[in-house]
Formats: structure tokens, sequence, C-alpha cells
């Protein structure tokens, strides 16, 4: 990412009313003006969110340490997601750069996680937030897929074990006072009333949407989110606002979901979905049944499908 | 026409024999600056700005705050690294100043249009003769279309607002290179056209009392239709499309390959724009009246 691309994101952002960016990578902190450009972004007056493994070489981290201290945790956050040491050890050495980072920038960070096995554990979560005083806000996460490469993903028919695996944990949650946010993915009939009422009372952060991200590449190209970053790929040069993307992605949204209404046969009619509470789960999802099932009735998504297969 | 405001050393006590004039103060030392300013004013003099020309990098710059409201002129080889040039990007906001950058180097392109971005007004050195133009295209658009809240870029935004397509606009007053608005002084006292020709030794008059009118002093009236040689010797620039706005600025023969030529016509195009975006404003809100 150059500097006149991202002077040129900050201004579109900032005369569309946005105010908050995130810079997501890869590892945004290899690039080697992370925190110029972070400086940048928050002098700007944006509220800038950056997403990293937390596993940051002593050079940044002392840049980190010398340049950011004084920012305000409610304008930088550094969302980090952590992995459980059983179920995905690390080296010693990536522990030890961990513990270095959240030591220094504990209290920037929100902790996240990303449930890509049914079987996941949270405990050591909560032993991190307090030893490292990380913000209390858990940012919870499902592996998705990406369409066009092979990956592993949590399947839909798992969300309710997920749920109610998750839901386990409700005492710490309350104990601890931590709130729970999710990220896309999720769909609103893998809970309970019940769960929906604490997650209601307790987080106030229930999403059971699939909005663009409006990720943006250094080369400028605008994708839905991550897991849809080689699908229908634009030039942000191509758009004069906001409302010009939001009505591109949502244009292409009613198209999949026109014929793949959500990761459930029971999307389809939903009144939740129609209602637009519930997305029926990833776009991504609706992408990957496109690959797997022929024909394919849209022109659009069959050329972009069949550039898709030929990387399969 | 107004008497040329004189730009004088801090060093040289050449201002102090002088009474009623503008000055441009150029200081080489952060701690002359007070005083320098302190010392016009007791000479009987204005001061119309002072130049800050410290050969530091901009984030390595320390300003008093009591000068917040004195007009400064920053001249800078460079701005710094990001990460330290933002801890003073708030102080920086608060001065009544204009930071120059040199235009040969694509870092100081890129640093004109951050700092802009920033709200610091900044202005496009092209005195020293390289330049690097592909960049500049881009940043003149970005100094003149760009919709989000910016500082001012000059040159492009002083020619913006005054160029008329039937008059010739000499825009080199922006970087003090105009005899019409600015002689330059050396210690003695003799008068220069331009920093470059105080640099050079190259004086049209012995002390500033010489002259008495700009209108009719030869080398300032001479300098000001240089233009017409260009027509006279069939020079190439007189027949480029640019050449309304640059004039013959570099016919020198360092802007190779004609690129000068292509950013000085897309430049005009670029004033087209602006100045018709500013007529249309203008009539919308004339209608509403």
């Amino acid at each position: 990412m150059s500097w006149e691309n991202l002077i040129y994101i900050a201004d579109f952002l900032w005369v569309n009313g946005q105010r908050a960016v995130s810079l997501i990578g890869g590892e945004p902190t290899l690039h080697p003006q992370c925190v110029d450009f972070i400086l940048y972004l928050l002098d700007r007056g944006f509220y800038v969110t950056l997403f990293s493994n937390g596993l940051l070489r002593s050079t940044i981290l002392d840049e980190f340490d010398r340049y950011l201290m004084n920012t305000l945790p409610d304008h930088f956050n550094i969302v980090c997601n952590l992995n459980d040491p059983i179920q995905t050890p690390q080296k010693a050495s990536e522990e030890t750069q961990l513990r270095d980072y959240l030591s220094l920038m504990g209290p920037w960070t929100t902790p996240g996680f990303n449930i890509y096995r049914p079987d996941f554990t949270l405990d050591f979560l909560f032993d991190l937030i307090q030893v490292y005083g990380m913000k209390r806000h858990l940012r919870l996460g499902v592996a998705h897929p990406i369409p066009g490469r092979k990956t592993s993903f949590m399947q839909p028919q798992d969300m309710r074990h997920i749920v109610e695996r998750l839901f386990t944990y409700r005492q710490l949650f309350e104990t601890y006072r931590i709130r729970l946010g999710f990220d896309c993915g999720f769909t609103m009939c893998s809970f309970s009333d019940q769960e929906l009422g604490w997650l209601r009372r307790y987080s106030g952060g229930e999403n059971f949407n699939c909005r663009p991200a409006m990720d943006i590449s250094p080369d400028m190209s605008l994708y839905h989110c991550f897991p849809l970053s080689s699908y229908r790929r634009r030039s942000l040069f191509e758009f004069d606002s906001l409302a010009e993307i939001n009505t591109h992605f949502a244009r292409m949204r009613g198209e999949i979901q026109s014929e793949i209404a959500g990761v459930f046969q029971e999307c389809d009619g939903c009144r939740h979905r129609q209602d637009d509470v519930c997305s029926g789960g990833g776009l991504c999802h609706a992408v990957l049944r496109f690959i797997d099932e022929a024909p394919i009735r849209i022109r659009e998504i069959e050329n972009e499908i069949s550039a898709a297969r030929m990387s399969i | 026409m107004k008497f040329p405001r004189l730009v004088c050393q801090y060093r040289s006590n050449s201002f102090e024999k002088l009474q009623g004039h503008s000055i441009v103060l150029r200081v080489e030392r952060t701690a002359d600056i007070g005083q320098g300013i302190e010392r016009v004013r007791k000479s009987g003099n204005s001061l119309f700005c002072v130049i800050v020309d410290l050969g530091k990098p901009l984030a390595e710059i320390e300003l008093d705050t009591n000068l917040s409201k004195i007009p400064l002129a920053v001249m800078a080889p460079s701005v710094g690294r990001y990460s330290d040039l933002s801890r003073r990007i708030g102080e920086l906001r608060k001065f009544n100043l204009r930071v120059y950058l040199r235009c040969g180097n694509p870092e100081h392109i890129s640093a004109i249009r951050i700092l802009s971005s920033l709200g610091i007004a900044t202005c496009v050195d092209f005195t020293d003769g390289a330049v690097c133009w592909d960049g500049l295209i881009d940043l003149s658009t970005y100094a003149l279309l760009e919709r989000a809240p910016h500082a001012p870029i000059d040159p492009f935004c002083f020619i913006a607002d005054n160029f008329r397509p039937v008059k010739s606009l000499e825009w080199g007053r922006t970087v003090f290179d105009d005899p019409n608005s600015f002689l330059h002084l050396d210690e003695n006292g003799r008068v220069a056209l331009s920093e470059r020709c105080l640099v050079a030794g190259e004086f049209v008059a012995d002390s500033i009392q010489e002259i008495t009118s700009i209108d009719d002093f030869h080398p300032i009236r001479e300098k000001g239709h240089a233009w017409r040689t260009y027509f006279r010797d069939c020079h190439e620039c007189a027949f480029c499309p640019g050449w309304r706005i640059c004039l013959g600025k570099f016919s020198s023969g360092t802007s190779a390959q004609g690129k000068c030529s292509s950013f000085f016509g897309e430049l005009m195009d670029l004033i087209a724009q602006f100045q018709n975006s500013n007529q249309l404003a203008n009539e919308s809100s004339l209608w509403q009246l």
C-alpha cells in the first residue's frame, strides 16, 4: 500500500462520512510503514482497528512502544486472534512474542477467537484477558470457506453444536464481565430464544448479518470480504461513493441469494432473512455451493466460477 | 505598482538601514526567529513573513508557540519519518505556516500530499530545477479536484485561483521568485532579482535606494518581459500548449522528453475543471439567493 493510495482511501471514507477504518493484512504489522499508517489515520481523525496475530518482531514492538502508547484505546484498537495453546500449540518463540506483545499492548487489544473445530475451548481466553488487561469484549468468528481454495471450515450443520458449546461458557462470560460480539456467519435459528435473550442482556451485540466488509487490497481492488477475495473484484477507482459500493454489493448478494437463500434449506422463505435480521449465514457458503452445483443459471456468476474452477 | 517586499538575511543588518519597507526575514537558526522579528519591528519596517530555513527535516524543527500568529515559510529538505512528525502535527496546525519542499524526489511529492491532507499548507519548490513530473500530475489533481478537505498546495492553488486565459500569470511569487513581488538583499544591501541571482552574485543595484519605482526600473521590467524572447527566437516552448502557465520556466533543458509540456497541458485542463466547478457553485448560490 502506497501513501497515495492510503490517502485516497482516507479521503474517500472521509467524504462519505465513514470514520472507522481497519487495517487487516495478511499480517499488517509486517508492512514497513505500519506504525506510520496507523498514526496518519489517527491524525486524520479516524478510529483505527488493526488485525494482528500478536506475533510482532521486537523492532515493531519497540515502535509500538515508542509511538503508540499515547493513543487512546477508544481510538486505536487491535483485534488479536488468539489460539488455544493446547489445541493449537505454538512454538516457544511465538509464545514469548505473543506474551511480549500482550504485556505492552494488552489495554489496546480486543481478543478474538476463530472457531475452526467443533470441540473448541475458550478457557484460556479468560485467563489471558485478566492477566494482560485486554478489552472485555470477545470477537468471535467461525472459519469460513474460501471459494476456489481448499481450506477447512465449519460446516453449517455444526452451527447448533457450536452455539451449545459456546453457552457452556456463559457463566464465565458473566463472572468476568466479558461481552461477546459475533463476526459474520452465525445464523439466528441456531440460537434458542433463551440464548438470544442472554445475548441481548449481556452483550447487546448479536449479529446475524453478512454485510460487505469492503476490503481494499494494496492494488486498490475492492472485494466483499476476505473469503470472497477472489470473487467479483472491482477497483475502488470505479466508485464515486460508499453508497455506490453498497449498491454494488447489495446487487451481488441479491443475485446470489436468489439462487441460494442461505446455508440451510429453511433459509428460503425464512421471515428473519426477509426482514434482514439474519443473512442466512455467510455469502461465501452460497458461492461455494455454486462451484459444486451445475448448471449455473446466472452467466456472470458462472463466469466467475469458471475462473475459480481453473484454480481448484 | 506596489513596491516589492525585501527578502533579507537575519545575520545581515541590511534591513536596519531601511525604513517603511515590508520585510521577509530569512533565518537559519530557530533561536534567531524571535530576535529577528523584534529587530525588524524596531527598525521601522513591517514584517511580511519569516523564511525558516534550518536545513533540518520538518519532524525535527521546534518552533516557539509564541510564533503562532507570525506567517512562517518553512523550507525543509525533507519531512522526516512520519512517526516522528505525527507527534507534532497538532502543534504545527496551530501555526500560520506553509511548508516548502523540493519536487525532485517522489517522497517529497508524497509528503506534500500527506501534509495537505492533514491541514498543513504546502508549496512545491521548483527552484532547483529537478522535478518528478509524473508525481506532480497526481499531486496537482489532488490539490485542485479532491473533494475531501485539505490545505492548499501551491503553486497549483494560486495558479488555479488567479489564472485568466488572456493574461500571463507570474506564479514564481509563491516561492519568492518574482521581482515584482520580492527583491533579495545581501548583507551589504545589494539587490538581486531572485535568490538564485543572489547566490550567483548577480546584482541589479547596489542599494534599494537606487530603485525609486518598479515600473521605471529597467532590470525588473526586462525580466517581466522576458517571455517575449521565446517568440522572437521561435523557441519550442512558445509552441507548447502549457506555455500560458509555464512561460518558459523550464526551458533550460533539465525537463527532458517534453514531460514539463504534458504536465502543464494537464494542469491547464485541471484549472479549467476547477474554475468551471467553482463557477457552477457560484451560479447555484446566486440562483438560491
